[in-house]
């Protein structure tokens, strides 16, 4: 190229003529002047901020193939979405898939430039959130989920998806910017399409990334890119997009992979802005969440969950991340004095174009999933299988109102290879193993009658007359909840084939246990201890229901709640503190509140012998 | 050698310690744009929002913002970055740079004079006019990076804040927004159908604020220094596009000084008596049409577009004298492109009088400026 | 790889160089590592790449002129300004809705015609040394009658528009000048989806140009001719490069569209969905237009049966027409153009609006459940001759939609029978 070298000078790389001729005139400029480390230093920048530019492409790299493409039965592009596991599940919005659901001809594009059929699956019409699976492959690419509550204003924020349905192989669209607010709330559409907590980024978002995931500087999707405000231009990104965050959605994943109608909680209670800051109760629905938890018109709201609430628009964006039916704490100063309120919200009903048929397949799907989950996190492998023989020995310490000071009594449970429990309240001064022996009085733990309720020695198991023990109500229930604390953790494992028995007034009968199996179902998501939990629901018998509730990140059992649904008499316990015995997982709290009265700080010395 | 080794090792540390993303590059900047961005609330009518943003500039709650019908509001509302709510005076106001300076007030909820009676509001963290630097209440802010500042250049990352779609009601954080400054130009643009009048230098930026709700925001550089405020919603006559812009610093400078300058008031009731709007109708859209004879004329005007051709140059005329010769195709008049005779015509008759018309043109294949004395009035 | 070791290779001799002649000033030399800031803080990250984008910019600007046209008109589409129509600005109460369907009806819903063009300075690239300069055809939608060129050394000279791409966007200029400073392409193979890009551009007036920053979000899109970036893409900088942080060229930045129109993706400016044609079509490109060849809107010659709602079949066929001479007939079915799937006729127009004539396209059709693909080599509109008549009264050229028509007569010809068609 001729003209080139006069340019050389302020231009060394830019312009069209052989490498070594420009190197050559580089070298000797270099030579020649003392700015010669000023070049170097940029140049050394530069190949810095090149490098920089090739982990963030190889970032790209890695995450463009979990980006999906929605296309309807015709083949127009919808929207966008994100693959969030190995097996084909993934996120969207609503109002990508609204018109699909029920149809059998939608699609999926990934970048590998095939198109895979599109299932949706449980919806969230309120938080404008949707769950779908592409089936047909053994092991999809997949985003990991981030934590956005750690999103800061300021962080890189990564936006794909498919604006405009420009993409023509399936490959996203990636843009890039940075997140430019967090927690906004945004209103929607009656009860649908609130945007609660969205995370607000200036990338580049435009109509067709609706659906499409929001990555922060790491690559962990941190949102659902669904929104976006316009100017009088028209529907064209002017820097304002909106992310549901997914945290939020993170509460509603296991209802919507379970094919379920996600809905939105609500406490019914109204707040207003106070004069300088702060909000206060203005309105409260009578017979409902907040009303029935005790806060009153004229409480200060101080915060929600621990979280100190600042105006009407803080509180709508915090309360409108949770499910129907969990549980919040509503802390409130009322005339001076802190109060704690817990409300069950109560659910937003979503408003749909036909009812919402929930998908049965991908509710036994889940139901299974989560077992998987179970038995491989705690038994440390599937394949493992379960003991042939075990003892659990439970040497519990309880705490009850109705004990009076008897602190000290102890209460074992023996077991064998599948076999029924026997239960035996211990006085301080027996030792274990002798006779195992049921206390009641009216209901009551402790008392002067002492009912046998099965006899051990030498290690034979002795169970009493065939039709079982006849005991109270709320005895059987507790013994019921006893039982499947211990025994449930075992049948979990292997739901299917597990044999159930007990005896009680109450108890269920084997020769129940195959139709009832048969009926187990995925509940949806639900809240303890801060924990999101997955949850099964298992009929114990016509009347009696057992709900597991699954850490839906270590996918252990946190808490089995047993039901009689006629009197609607409920046990809970609570099962922590899990700790290695062998191979497997095993917890060794347990917190058990019942209508008998609540056992705390419950220590369980679990010994397992294969 | 040593070279390429270095090289190596500045690779691999490279690989080490930088996150492809950059993430907190910005933080600076944010922190000191958010800290000094209020949010107005005022009068909306039709297509003007009801809501606006402002910047502090001094640390008794002086705040600039753009002219607009919002600050027609007999009460506009202030709401500051730590979530306050409050009221602000107009001070001042001025029609030809469409700037705006307001003083944040206590609420009115009694009579302005047992307002003042009050202890005073602030101090409040603000950019120093003189140099756009970041001040806390009391510390410099960034005085550490003063010396690594320099004039703001060409693609240097910029950071604009503000209240725009009032996504951030109350008192969450106003909504920023990232770009870098992309040159500086002479603002040549409209509202709707209507010219603006503000037809001095811009810094055109590529993050998107012609939006509503964001002009009077700041806009920083990376190291949080003010460079300007985001300018009010046009668009530019040279690219028919939405513009994104912000006022520079300097005639944010000569805007403050004049304000200063015009009175400060002192006690409340002068204040009250005081507080007027200062409007110049100094827009070129208002000055009248002149007649004004420069020696030629150009093709006349017809049913479809004509160009402007020179049809005839009068002997002896400025036009003569200045090099213009028939048939020369106008092609600039002052600087701005004409399409056609029309526009031609009222470019000319735009141009101010007694000054000299530019001209460009062409002449068989040569591209020629021309300059035409004005006739002495 | 190479260039990279050369770099290394010189560097080491001037370091050998400078110990040799002992220049105090250069002593840091033996100490790289220290002008070698590593660049761990996020600031002094972001102060690096904003300098990187200014080199960019000072290293390209003698490579770029300023375009400025005189005369010509808004084209005669129906230029509704959205501003003035449409008062409303503000938030958007609802979410974004699916993406509409694409419009069968490109005319009438042509966004594009709501860009009223305006009349500031465009940008051009020096392409080659002897005076020809690429740039957007955009720049000369209102038929200019004279089109004159800034050097960045201030020579203002005139012009001619030696022909242009009206598909690609792609318009190429002639001025007499010699000599002139070309800027280096990057190989269209070596552009990474997540880069850096820097967007140059004359049209905000000013002697610098202006630069927008954004990443490559894509590539291979429309129709394999274009990169897509998320830098802020206007009329600002349509015709002027898209750059990589060494200052290369990545791409030439062109408005462009799935659908017909001389504006068309005008609308997307600044919305972070901007295009650029790479080294290796812009080359294409070129090449023929150097030769004075304009490229045109391709057409196939045929409409569509209304009557079929689950497949694309072919209604009838112009003759002499693309389709005719490779021997399609009415009642073929369209199973695949350009290897897409074809579910709605508006995908084929999609997927053509690409493609321009002259240019071969492989389309799949059926024929009595007989499979087979034939090569069409698109036409231009004029070179279409007319629909025959039908037997059938159902299939009359009268009950076909109008909007069907649209792929075999050009909507920039002959817009006055859309105009007076009814809206059914």
């Amino acid at each position: 190229m001729t003209g080139g070298t006069s340019i050389h000078v302020c231009a060394p790389a830019a312009f069209n003529c052989s490498g070594r001729m420009r190197d050559a005139v580089t070298a000797a400029l270099i030579l020649l002047f003392s700015f010669a480390s000023i070049l170097h230093a940029e140049e050394g920048e530069l190949q810095q901020l090149l490098e920089q530019e090739r982990e963030f492409v190889a970032l790209v790299d890695r995450l463009s193939p979990a980006v999906v493409c929605i296309f309807d039965a015709q083949q127009r592009g919808m929207g966008s979405g994100v693959l969030i596991d190995a097996e084909g599940y993934g996120l969207t919005n609503y109002h990508v898939v609204a018109g699909m659901i029920g149809s059998d001809a939608d699609r999926g594009g990934l970048n590998d430039g095939k198109l895979y059929d599109l299932e949706v699956l449980g919806i969230d019409p309120t938080g404008d959130v949707a769950m779908f699976r592409l089936p047909g492959r053994d092991a999809f690419p997949y985003c990991e989920l981030g934590d956005s509550d750690q999103i800061r204003v300021g962080d890189s924020a990564i936006a794909m998806g498919n604006p405009f349905s420009l993409s023509e192989d399936n490959t996203p669209t990636v843009s890039r910017g940075l997140v430019t607010g967090v927690h906004r709330y945004q209103w929607g559409v009656g009860n649908n399409l609130i945007y609660s907590d969205s995370i607000q980024v200036d990338a580049s978002i435009n109509p067709g990334n609706s659906g499409g995931p929001l990555f922060d500087g790491n690559g962990m999707v941190i949102g659902i890119n669904g929104r976006i405000s316009v100017n009088r231009r028209g529907r064209y990104n002017v820097g304002f997009g909106y992310a549901i965050s997914i945290n939020q959605i993170k509460r509603f994943i296991p209802t919507l992979r379970a094919g379920l109608l996600g809905k939105h909680g609500t406490p019914q209670a109204k707040v207003e802005d106070m004069e300088e800051r702060g909000v206060v109760f203005a309105e409260i629905m009578r017979n409902a969440s907040a009303s029935n938890a005790g806060v009153r018109v004229g409480d200060r709201l101080l915060s929600l969950d621990g979280i100190p609430i600042v105006s009407r628009n803080h509180f709508a964006s915090v309360i409108g991340t949770y499910p129907a039916d969990w549980p919040v704490l509503l802390t409130v100063d009322r005339q001076g004095k802190v109060l704690d309120f817990e409300a069950q919200l109560d659910a937003i009903p979503p408003k749909l174009g036909k009812p919402f048929e929930p998908d049965v397949q991908a509710n036994i799907r889940q139901a299974e999933r989560v077992i998987k989950q179970f038995r491989a996190s705690v038994l440390g492998s599937t394949d493992l299988g379960w003991p042939q023989h075990w003892i659990w020995t439970i040497i519990r310490r309880y705490r009850s109102e109705n004990t009076r000071g008897k602190l000290d009594d102890r209460f074992v449970v023996t077991q064998q290879d599948n076999q029924p429990a026997y239960l035996r309240l211990l006085n301080q001064d027996e030792s274990p193993g002798s006779t195992v022996e049921y206390t009641d009085q009216s209901a009551k733990w402790l008392g002067s009658k002492v009912t046998t309720v099965a006899r051990m020695g030498n290690g034979d198991v002795e169970p009493p007359g065939d039709e079982g023990l006849e005991v109270p109500f709320e005895t059987a229930m507790m013994l019921n909840a006893l039982y499947f604390a211990q025994h449930g953790l075992a049948r979990v494992t292997d739901p299917l084939n597990s044999e159930i028995h007990h005896r009680g007034g109450h108890a269920i009968r084997s020769n129940e246990m195959d139709d009832l199996t048969r009926s187990t179902t995925f509940r949806g998501s639900e809240r303890t201890h801060s924990r999101i939990v997955e949850e099964i629901v298992y009929p114990l018998s016509e009347h009696v229901t057992a709900i597991y509730s699954f850490d839906v990140d270590t996918h252990r059992i946190v808490r089995i709640r047993v039901t009689d649904n006629p009197t609607g008499v409920e046990v809970v316990i609570t099962l922590s503190d899990y700790r290695d015995i062998g191979a497997m997982q095993w917890p060794h709290t347990m917190w058990v509140q019942s209508p008998l009265g609540d056992f705390c700080d419950t220590l369980c010395d679990w010994q397992v012998s294969p | 050698m040593r070279h390429v080794y270095s090289g190596i090792v500045a690779s691999l540390l490279a690989i080490v310690t930088v996150s492809p993303c950059l993430a907190g590059g910005f933080d600076v900047a944010i922190d000191s744009a958010t800290h000094r961005a209020v949010k107005l609330y005022g009068l909306g009518a039709g297509a003007q929002a009801g809501y606006g943003t402002g910047t502090m500039v001094s640390s008794q709650g002086h705040v600039l913002t753009v002219d607009s019908l919002l600050i027609d509001a007999k009460r506009v509302r202030v709401v500051l970055p730590d979530g306050t709510r409050h009221e602000a005076e107009v001070l001042y106001r001025d029609f030809s740079r469409q700037l705006a300076l307001l003083q944040v007030r206590r609420p009115t909820s009694k009579s302005l004079v047992e307002q003042f009676a009050l202890e005073p509001l602030g101090p409040f963290p603000f950019f120093d006019m003189k140099d756009g630097f970041a001040h806390a209440t009391k510390d410099l802010h960034s005085s550490a990076n003063a010396e690594r500042l320099n004039e703001l250049r060409q693609g240097d990352w910029v950071l604009a804040a503000g209240n725009a779609f009032k996504v951030a009601e109350g008192p969450e954080m106003v909504s920023v927004a990232h770009g870098v400054f992309s040159t500086r130009t002479r603002l040549d643009a409209r509202r709707r159908a209507r010219d603006f009048p503000y037809q001095g230098d811009v810094l055109v930026i590529d993050a998107i604020t012609s939006n509503p709700g964001a002009a009077g925001g700041p806009v920083v550089d990376i190291h949080g220094r003010l460079i300007g405020i985001i300018g009010r919603e046009v668009i530019s006559n040279l690219t028919h596009t939405h513009f994104n812009y912000a006022v520079p610093l300097d005639v944010l400078q000569a805007f403050y000084a004049d304000a200063m300058k015009f009175k400060e008031p002192t006690s409340p009731e002068e204040l009250v008596s005081t507080v007027k709007t200062f409007e110049k109708s100094s827009s070129a859209t208002a000055a009248a049409l002149q007649d004004v004879d420069f020696g030629f004329r150009v093709t006349r005007a017809g049913y479809t577009t004509v160009l402007p051709f020179v049809e005839k140059v009068r002997l002896g005329s400025s036009a003569a004298r200045g090099g213009l010769k028939e048939d020369d195709l106008i092609l600039t008049v002052n600087g701005k492109n004409v399409a056609d005779v029309i526009e031609c015509e009222k470019r000319i008759a735009d141009s101010p009088p007694g000054k000299p018309l530019d001209l460009v043109v062409r002449r068989d294949r040569a591209i020629l400026p021309i300059r035409v004395e004005s006739k002495q009035p | 790889m190479n260039r990279r070791k050369n770099r290394l290779c010189i560097s080491w001799v001037t370091a050998m160089g400078t110990l040799a002649c002992g220049f105090a000033a250069t002593v840091s030399f033996a100490d790289p590592l220290r002008e070698q800031p590593v660049l761990q803080d996020p600031v002094s990250s972001h102060v690096a790449l904003q300098q990187a984008f200014r080199r960019v910019a000072d290293r390209l600007r003698p490579t770029l002129v300023r375009v400025e046209t005189v005369g010509g008109a808004q084209p005669p589409e129906k230029a509704v300004e959205l501003d003035e129509t449409v008062d409303k600005g503000d938030e958007q109460p609802g979410p974004l809705p699916p993406p509409k369907p694409r419009s069968q009806k490109p005319f009438r819903d042509n966004p594009g015609s709501q860009f009223l063009l305006a009349d500031g300075p465009t940008t051009g690239i020096i392409y080659r040394s002897d005076g020809y300069i690429l740039t957007s055809s955009f720049n000369f939608v209102r038929e200019p009658t004279l089109v004159s060129v800034t050097l960045s050394d201030g020579r203002r000279l005139a012009a001619d528009l030696v022909a242009r791409d009206q598909v690609r966007k792609l318009a190429l200029l002639k001025i007499d000048a010699v000599d002139l400073p070309v800027p280096t392409w990057v190989s269209s193979d070596d552009i990474f989806v997540g880069q850096w890009t820097v967007a140059l551009g004359l049209g905000f007036g000013g002697p610098e140009p202006s630069i927008s920053v954004g990443i490559v979000s894509a590539l291979n899109r429309m129709a394999g001719n274009a990169i897509q970036v998320d830098a802020k893409l206007s009329p600002a900088n349509y015709g002027g490069p898209i750059c990589d942080l060494r200052g290369r060229i990545l791409g030439i930045s062109v408005p462009l569209a799935q659908r017909p129109g001389e504006l068309a993706g005008v609308e997307l400016y600044d919305a972070g969905v901007g295009f650029a044609l790479p080294k290796t079509r812009a080359d294409d490109i070129a090449a023929s237009l150097i030769k004075g060849e304009s490229f045109y809107r391709g057409w196939l010659g045929m409409v569509v049966d209304p009557r079929r709602n689950d497949a694309v079949v072919v209604g009838n066929v112009a003759e002499p027409s693309p389709m005719q001479a490779a021997g399609v007939k009415r009642g073929d079915k369209v199973l695949s153009v350009a290897g897409k799937d074809i579910r709605n006729f508006g995908q084929i127009q999609q997927y053509l609006y690409m493609y321009p004539a002259g240019q071969e396209v492989n389309i799949k059709l059926e024929r009595e459940s007989e499979v087979f693909e034939v090569a069409i080599r698109l036409a231009r509109a004029a070179d279409l001759g007319p629909l025959p008549d039908i037997e059938e009264p159902s299939v009359s050229v009268e009950t076909i939609d109008p909007t069907d028509i649209e792929l075999f007569r050009p909507v920039d010809e002959d817009h006055s029978d859309h105009d007076d068609h009814p809206d059914e």
